[in-house]
């Protein structure tokens, strides 16, 4: 990825830091940039 | 409260039910969003996607915050997703305090943290046809405010 600060990672259904460990999560996304609400 | 709902709702009826709740509050803001159009930029409606649960969980954090930094007695987030047609109501803020000032900078915090932090994803419709909505700088000029206090 070119600028992968612009992606947010999602465990579990929080967003959370690119290097939590993923192991054990029952759902795991990468979201595109957000609007926001 | 946090709710991230498909429905219409009244954001007078909710802000009196809030505010009937915490009879010993100073003060109550109370923000309403709207879907935008104008002569020179129509828009028919705004389509928001998003994970429910995400969007409840990261709202929820926001909101911990704000009550924490700003003393607020409570406070409110409703916000919808899906089709929401231009005039209709996208989303409620309301915060409740003992004095004013706190009130105003709870609900401003919460907006603008929720203009850049809240997953949520917009794409409008317009008569020209449909387009996504991109995150604003000025959004993130905002919410940067809060981050010296």
């Amino acid at each position: 990825m070119e600028n992968p600060a612009i992606f947010k990672l999602a465990r579990d259904a929080r967003i959370v830091p690119w290097d939590t460990p993923l192991a054990g999560a029952a759902v795991v996304a990468i979201l595109p940039p957000m609007t926001g609400g | 409260m946090i709710r991230v709902t498909a429905e219409p709702f009244d954001p007078g009826a909710e802000a009196n039910r809030f505010q009937a709740a915490h009879p010993g509050a100073g003060a109550m803001v109370a923000f309403t969003g709207i879907v935008r159009s104008s002569p020179d930029d129509p828009v028919v409606a705004l389509v928001l996607e998003c994970y429910p649960e995400l969007a409840e969980n990261e709202i929820a954090a926001i909101r911990a915050a704000a009550i924490r930094r700003f003393g607020l007695i409570d406070a409110a987030v409703i916000h919808r997703h899906g089709r929401v047609l231009a005039g209709e109501t996208i989303m409620a803020v309301l915060t409740l305090a003992p004095h004013r000032q706190a009130a105003f900078d709870g609900a401003q915090y919460l907006m603008d943290y929720l203009k850049t932090d809240a997953p949520f994803w917009k794409q409008e419709e317009t008569p020209a046809g449909t387009r996504w909505v991109e995150a604003r700088p000025a959004d993130d000029a905002a919410r940067r405010r809060w981050s010296g206090k």
